[in-house]
């Protein structure tokens, strides 16, 4: 595969497409701006400027595609590229960190797929884009920048070593509780309040008088009909997004693909792996259910969440199997330290301090307007209070091996595991009241994309923070 | 009693090393500059609230009396608490570095992860003779500010070479 080639023409249609959006409301604002009596009026001057704007993306589109060119050989993909200012870019096997696919529904019909390949530097971009490529041509790609020395056609497929698939039932499961509709609960809610802003006075006073006829119970009615309905929306929405998900372990890597729509086909070195993170939200522990992440050194910032993924959800007790299968690298800790009794007091505080302000705001404006009932924010603390001794109690450390274990709850309950030549440095931190009370806190950074990232662990007892210390320490 | 509370609020096994005494002389400089800013802030803020727009007294005392607060803590005790918990140590195989002024951190840096080491002065430190030491992982960066020039350099080139010596894959 020695000459250049180009790209399946459809990428002309798909850029020009993508763009027609930004440009919708560019041609609007010249047609605006024009003067009234050139192309007829606001609506012919709309449809010129239009059409004179697709016309010039479409131009520029042709133009892209004809001058960006690829080719590719064992080990190296080399791209030319640019129409004015010419770009020529070669990445080498060993630099590459990682390649996905995926397709939209346009490139699945015509056996397209957009093949990303992501080295090790600090672009938020891919390096390499190729959005309209053909699925085989793409494997051919892959192949040729995978596989260490020639591999001939004959040779059998790699079997993975292990793999995991998303049972029908189970991404139900994992859509209704994922806890989206909340986020998309808030959309509906801000849209309402935003239009609100514009609806007519007399309308509003005749809605307010005919709400007013209706029973309560009706109006109760509407709203949970809503949430319910926003709810079941995302957890399709979910469900479409992560239908047909699987994730094999290869030798050297992890392979993770989901979608029906939107096809995703990602590819995680193994030594790219810097963290395997388990998250359980809160509406997914009492259920026994987690998210499972893995922290990847380099790659895009737009694709993070996706490269991430390691499994959408998995029962709690199946971990432990799941890691020794997918993962045998990594495993969950058997024995764990807690924080000492002490550190309640600083948890209770942290979490009772905001909401107490909270409170009080709310109090004194209460007051101001001499509005009633005040005193029903106050409830307001039991949460807090509950969210507080939950942290504290969730609060945990372990030092296994080479592995590192921390756990702790913001409001998802979070564990991390990371090797110990993962962790960049290791700090240990404490305010006065912490080392009046000899606690510290413990914070592990290591790499991710696009730049580093830290988890730490809050009011850790001084002892169990320098075992940790003592165990990173080279010396 | 309070030396029991002093003895408290000590960090156990401090690293060795203290940096260069001038650096209090430097932060100070700072302090007080930085005090003369907030101070005609306050002033602003004063002349602005009771005399343009007419507001009540008060307000305006009372950012003068947040700005008097802020000067010998600017001038005097944050460059002494900074000066006091500033402490590094250069090991075989790592670098251990402790700062703070209320929270004191305590940072453990593998020569395995060292990516490069820096060295920079601004127009003050240079003035006193002084040069800020950074040093950069792939996800983290330090700085031990304040040393003797030539010590900074002798740390760079040590620290170069001991980062060299061990390598290890990310």
């Amino acid at each position: 595969m020695s000459e250049f080639r180009r790209q399946h023409p459809l990428l002309i249609l798909l850029d020009t497409g993508r763009g027609l959006i930004s440009n919708l409301s560019f041609a609007l604002i010249i047609a605006i701006s024009l003067p009234d009596d050139i192309f007829g009026g606001f609506v012919g001057n709309a449809v010129v400027a239009l059409l004179a704007m697709f016309g010039l993306s479409a131009l520029f589109n042709v133009l892209r595609w004809y001058f960006f060119l690829y080719h590719y050989e064992e080990g190296l993909v080399h791209i030319r590229q640019g129409v004015l200012f010419k770009r020529e870019r070669t990445i080498k096997r060993d630099r590459v960190q990682s390649m996905n696919t995926n397709a939209n529904v346009l490139q699945q019909a015509f056996g397209l797929v957009t093949l990303q390949i992501k080295t090790a530097g600090v672009s938020v971009d891919a390096e390499v884009n190729l959005r309209a490529v053909s699925k085989s041509e793409a494997e051919s790609i892959k192949s040729h920048l995978y596989s260490n020395g020639v591999r001939s056609e004959s040779e059998p497929v790699e079997i993975p070593k292990a793999s995991r698939f998303l049972q029908g039932r189970d991404i139900w499961l994992a859509a209704l509780t994922s806890g989206r509709f909340m986020v998309l609960f808030s959309v509906v809610a801000l849209i309402y309040a935003q239009v609100f802003e514009y609806i007519p006075q007399s309308y509003l006073d005749q809605a307010v008088e005919s709400l007013s006829t209706i029973p309560l119970m009706v109006v109760i009615g509407i709203a949970v009909g809503l949430f319910l309905l926003t709810w079941a929306l995302s957890a399709i929405v979910f469900v479409i997004q992560f239908a047909n998900f699987s994730v094999r372990r290869f030798e050297d890597r992890l392979e993770v693909s989901w979608g029906v729509l939107k096809k995703n086909h990602v590819i995680v070195k193994l030594h790219r792996v810097q963290a395997v993170v388990v998250q359980q939200g809160p509406l997914r522990q009492p259920f026994g259910l987690c998210t499972m992440l893995v922290e990847v050194a380099g790659g895009g910032a737009k694709e993070r969440e996706k490269i991430s993924l390691l499994h959408p959800l998995i029962r709690r007790k199946e971990v432990d199997g799941f890691l020794k299968d997918i993962l045998p690298e990594y495993r969950l800790p058997l024995a764990t330290v807690a924080l000492p009794k002490r550190a309640l007091r600083r948890y209770l505080f942290r979490s009772i301090v905001p909401v107490a302000v909270l409170i009080g705001i709310i109090i004194t404006v209460f007051q101001f307007w001499d509005l009633p009932y005040s005193w029903v924010s106050l409830l307001l603390l039991v949460p807090a209070i509950l969210l507080g001794i939950s942290r504290y109690r969730n609060g945990s450390l372990s030092v296994e091996g080479d592995q590192l274990s921390l756990r702790f709850r913001n409001v998802s309950l979070v564990q991390v595991l990371i090797m110990r030549s993962h962790i960049q440095s290791l700090s240990l931190m404490a305010n006065p009241f912490q080392r009046i009370g000899r606690l510290r806190t413990v914070r592990s950074s290591f790499l991710s994309s696009p730049a580093g990232k830290s988890y730490s662990l809050k009011d850790l007892d001084s002892e169990d923070a320098k075992t940790v210390r003592d165990w990173y320490s080279r010396n | 009693m309070l030396e029991d509370l002093r003895e408290k609020l000590r960090m156990d096994n401090e690293p060795k090393e203290t940096i260069d005494p001038r650096a209090r002389k430097v932060w100070m400089i700072g302090g007080a500059l930085g005090s003369i800013i907030v101070l005609a802030v306050a002033i602003g803020f004063y002349a602005f609230v009771t005399m343009i727009y007419g507001g009540p007294d008060w307000v305006g005392w009372i950012a003068i009396a947040l700005a008097l607060v802020y000067v010998p803590w600017g001038v005097y005790f944050s460059p002494w608490l900074r000066m006091r918990f500033w402490r590094y140590e250069l090991r075989e195989n790592e670098m251990e570095i402790q700062h703070g002024i209320f929270v004191i951190k305590r940072h453990l840096i593998p020569m395995v992860r060292v990516q490069y080491v820096d060295t920079e002065h601004g127009p003050l430190m240079r003035y006193f003779g002084l040069t800020t030491l950074s040093i950069s992982t792939a996800a983290t960066k330090f700085a031990i500010p304040a040393l003797p020039k030539q010590r900074a350099e002798e740390l760079r080139g040590e620290i170069a070479t001991l980062a060299r010596v061990s390598e290890e894959d990310v």
